[in-house]
């Protein structure tokens, strides 16, 4: 038998080949890694053990002693967070899945004493070693494909990454938003608090009514209100930072950098996203070999239906006087029966649905970059209107109120109203800012996770672009 | 020798011409000549008129002077006198900081005082380069029924480019007024008014030496605007003499000894004035309607003119000195003041003006002690605006505003020119009195503003101030 060479040399070879084994498992973690960089800038980390854990936990803390940024962030979830490190576990089951489809199905022996219930007592003898020839004939086959499987699985596992990239950017634009709208309408609560004091002098001074007085008090009161919920709200942001990152104990107290990013110069053009978005994108890219897996599973269904089991090995007896007859032994399913139409159909079926879900899949990536790109626009737009229009505009009124006030024909709770109106603007523009970067990132992890097409150079940051 | 038709045109100087003419009705106390008729009117009309000679400035009445503002000239045509009035849009300063885009006539806001002689026949030829049509009343003048100019009812209105001729032969001597009568409410808020002097023929009652004439009227401009808003009805924020306000309002100056007539009008749109003198009383000699005999003429410090009615005050400045004259409703001597500002009065503005400063730059509580001194303040307010502005006098500052004039009385006066600020002969200034006067007279010193302890002359026994019985 030809394939006896083969099982001693792996037997003889076995602890050589673990240990090029378990590099290829390192390989394996650090390619999700280093597609993770390409795209992000940013490090992934394999946590194999707990002096990785540690590495990982150290660098984290050593970023959050600064006030948080957006990309320290994003640094902090990639080596943090839990459920990204068990999504990357999949590399290294699809490793092993490669591994598997390597080996040849061991060879069966079998042992048979048989003895009579009558004398002499000695027993006959029944042995065989068979091994199955089709493993061995579809090896190579098999290996292929798990090799695609394995490629398939690390893109995956990287969308996945760059996908939280994408959650922790916008958790964090929300969290700084929040803390500038709390900047805004504390400065709000400023005004209206001059307003009560300015309302309670005249009630002492009995130039008002109580009831005018109980206004004022009431407009002091809700904006103190408002300002509890977004107290609140900004306590909710910080806490899914802190899930997003995967921080608990006393490691979840940090605090954040406290202005949203100004708005860059200008956007990626909107020619050629759409290119980059399918040739980048990792899950496109999983989703195309996953397509070629289906279509070569389907060729060898094909090629082989005739052939679905043929065993082969050795066979033999020995009989009571010690003698030993030893002859070669063959088992072959015969397709009398099922000549594996129906699988074959089966198998057609399922590689169209495979094309047509692929191809879905493509359609949405377009849509969505384009959709992204529209709302980017737009967002920007509102911003820069804000910038150009609005707020000036509203710095204006309150200074010509001024001079209105000074003049005596203007109410000093009109004035301070015209003030709050213009802080309400500054609060509405936070919001369209924080907007516009949320598409930002948005519409970068629907590029495939970077705008520019060459990948960046380790260490050199992608993500803010100030 | 002087043919008839020489005789005819040029008319006669001597009693027989005018018998022959026959086109005087009453007697006269001079010989006058008499003018031929107007070319184009029959006889009959003629004789209806009484047509005089035009009287003449300086010889028949003394000039009526309009303090700001000008008389129409006029030019004889055919012993006619002959006025042209332009209804126009014009710029017009209220006081220097406040200029304001009004429709007045012949470039002026309010239109020039006509002046004319009882008698005389006038004619005004009106052209109209308003953006709409106008007509001019007479106001209070007994005309034919066409000439009133109330458009629609007595004539067309005049449009837009077109003059209009006015004619009329004056039947009254007084204080009057014309005005626009067409689209009134928005004309005349716009400024298109003016005053109509007519002098008696035979003057009675002793002659003035100094003849004022005043327009009152009240306008909304809002600060930072220069329009006035023809829809306000109530809340007026600019009253004006002669569509000035002060510190805009030019002085009546008069020698002392000389006696002065005042002649007011009010054609405001809702508001009645009550104008008061300070200084002297003088005595109501005329309404719109004519003269008051003597024997019925009311004294007064302050008359009242109401909405349409004009009304003649005539005194004798004996008392010099620099004497205010105003509208005595105190919001008609403010400028430009808003009335939907929070009453601060008595409220302590301690740290209230730090806390907004923080978000409003410059802030500054005002009005908690008064209102007094805000023009002077030199806070910055909207452009072309005079909110609460007065003057500064001699004394301090002046804080009014509006509706106020001074009426200026000099023992020396080497011209009518704005003589300056009164030199007060000593002891006659009130002034802060001395310690050693207050304890000579009221026993003690008083204390600060905030007061400590009262006069013991307000508590003194026999005025029942401190709780005793008496008698």
């Amino acid at each position: 038998m030809n394939r006896l060479p083969v099982l001693v040399a792996a037997l003889l070879f076995g602890p050589v080949l673990s240990a090029a084994a378990a590099d290829q498992t390192q390989d394996a973690y650090d390619e999700v890694g280093a597609k993770v960089h390409a795209r992000s800038g940013q490090i992934l980390r394999w946590e194999k053990d707990q002096a990785a854990r540690q590495q990982n936990l150290d660098e984290a803390r050593r970023l959050l002693r600064q006030p948080l940024s957006g990309r320290a962030a994003v640094a902090i979830a990639l080596l943090n967070n839990r459920r990204l490190q068990a999504a990357l576990e999949d590399a290294g089951i699809a490793l092993a899945e490669f591994r598997q489809a390597g080996y040849l199905t061991n060879p069966t022996l079998s042992v048979n004493p048989q003895v009579p219930d009558h004398s002499p007592r000695s027993p006959e003898w029944d042995y065989g070693l068979s091994t199955s020839l089709l493993d061995a004939l579809f090896l190579p086959l098999r290996k292929t494909l798990a090799a695609e499987a394995l490629e398939a699985a690390k893109l995956q596992v990287a969308a996945e990454a760059l996908r939280l990239v994408a959650e922790v950017k916008s958790a964090y634009y929300e969290l700084v938003a929040g803390l500038q709208t709390i900047d805004r309408l504390q400065a709000v609560a400023e005004v209206f608090d001059a307003a009560l004091v300015l309302a309670q002098k005249q009630f002492e001074a009995g130039n008002i009514t109580d009831v005018n007085l109980g206004l004022q008090q009431i407009e002091y009161s809700q904006i103190r209100l408002q300002l509890a919920e977004l107290d609140a709200k900004q306590r909710e942001d910080h806490e899914k930072l802190n899930r997003l990152m995967g921080l608990y104990g006393p490691d979840t107290v940090w605090t954040a950098g406290r202005t949203l990013p100004k708005l860059p110069d200008k956007d990626p053009p909107f020619e050629g996203l759409e290119t980059l978005a399918v040739t980048q994108r990792y899950d496109l890219a999983a989703r195309r070999r996953e397509l070629q897996i289906t279509l070569q599973r389907f060729g060898i269904l094909h090629r082989y239906r005739f052939l679905t089991a043929l065993d082969a090995g050795a066979a033999g007896q020995r009989n009571r006087d010690g003698s030993n007859q030893v002859g070669p032994s063959l088992s072959l399913q015969l397709p009398l029966f099922d000549q594996g139409q129906a699988r074959i159909a089966r198998g057609a079926a399922q590689l169209r649905q495979a094309q047509r879900n692929f191809e879905d899949f493509a359609i949405e990536v377009r849509s969505e970059v384009r959709e992204l790109r529209d709302r980017l626009d737009a967002r920007r737009r509102s911003v820069a209107f804000y910038e150009s229009d609005l707020l000036p505009f509203r710095r204006r009124l309150v200074n010509a109120q001024l001079l209105q006030y000074n003049a005596m024909v203007l109410s000093p709770y009109e004035l301070f109203r015209t003030r709050v109106e213009e802080l309400q603007a500054e609060r509405d523009y936070l919001t369209a800012l924080k907007e516009y970067w949320q598409a930002r990132s948005e519409l970068e992890r629907a590029v495939g996770g970077s705008f520019n097409s060459a990948p960046a150079a380790p260490g050199q940051p992608v993500l803010d672009r100030k | 020798m002087v043919s008839r038709r020489q005789f005819l045109i040029k008319g006669a100087s001597t009693a027989a011409g005018l018998a022959a003419l026959g086109s005087l009705s009453r007697a006269e106390s001079g010989a006058a000549p008499a003018s031929p008729p107007p070319a184009g009117q029959d006889d009959a009309a003629a004789a209806r008129r009484r047509t005089d000679p035009p009287g003449g400035p300086g010889r028949d009445y003394t000039p009526v002077i309009t303090p700001n503002n000008v008389t129409l000239p006029f030019r004889i045509v055919n012993g006619v006198k002959v006025f042209h009035l332009t209804a126009e849009p014009v710029d017009h300063e209220f006081a220097p900081g406040l200029q304001v885009q009004c429709w007045g006539y012949n470039g002026r806001v309010h239109g020039p005082t006509i002046e004319a002689v009882e008698g005389d026949h006038v004619r005004i030829y009106v052209t109209n380069r308003l953006p709409e049509s106008t007509a001019i009343h007479w106001h209070g003048l007994i005309v034919p029924n066409g000439m009133d100019g109330v458009g629609g009812l007595n004539q067309k209105p005049i449009q837009p480019g077109e003059t209009y001729r006015y004619e009329f032969t004056l039947r009254q001597h007084g204080t009057f007024m014309y005005h626009s009568h067409y689209d009134d409410m928005t004309q005349q808020a716009l400024g298109l008014m003016g005053m109509f002097v007519i002098h008696p023929r035979q003057p009675q009652g002793p002659r003035p030496d100094r003849d004022f004439a005043l327009m009152l009227s009240e306008w909304r401009v809002d600060v930072g605007t220069r329009r006035p808003n023809p829809i306000e009805m109530t809340d007026f924020n600019l009253l004006t003499m002669n569509a000035r306000v002060f510190p805009g309002t030019e002085p009546l100056v008069a020698k002392l000894g000389e006696r002065v007539r005042i002649r007011l009008g009010n054609l405001s749109a809702m508001d009645h004035h009550p104008i008061h003198a300070h200084g002297l009383a003088w005595k109501v000699t005329a309404t719109d309607g004519g003269p008051i005999p003597e024997s019925v003429q009311i004294p007064e410090t302050t008359v009242l003119v109401g909405v349409g009615q004009t009304r003649t005050v005539e005194f004798v400045a004996d008392n010099p000195g620099d004497w205010a004259m105003h509208c005595h409703m105190s919001h008609h001597t403010m400028n430009q003041m808003g009335h939907q500002i929070p009453n601060l009065i008595g409220v302590n503005p301690a740290g209230l003006d730090q806390r907004v400063r923080k978000f409003l730059t410059g802030y500054m509580t005002m009005g908690e002690s008064g209102m007094g001194e805000m023009g002077g303040m030199g806070m910055k307010v909207p452009p072309n605006s005079l909110p609460m502005v007065g003057a500064p006098g001699k004394h301090g500052y002046i804080d009014m505003g509006g509706m106020f004039t001074i009426i200026k009385i000099r023992e020396n006066l080497s011209s009518y020119d704005d003589p300056g600020w009164y030199e007060n002969p000593p002891g006659t200034l009130a002034a802060a009195a001395t310690d050693d006067e207050l304890r000579r007279d009221l026993g003690f010193v008083p204390g600060t503003a905030q007061g400590s302890g009262g006069s013991r002359m307000q508590n003194a026994p026999g005025t029942g101030g401190d709780g005793h019985h008496h008698g």
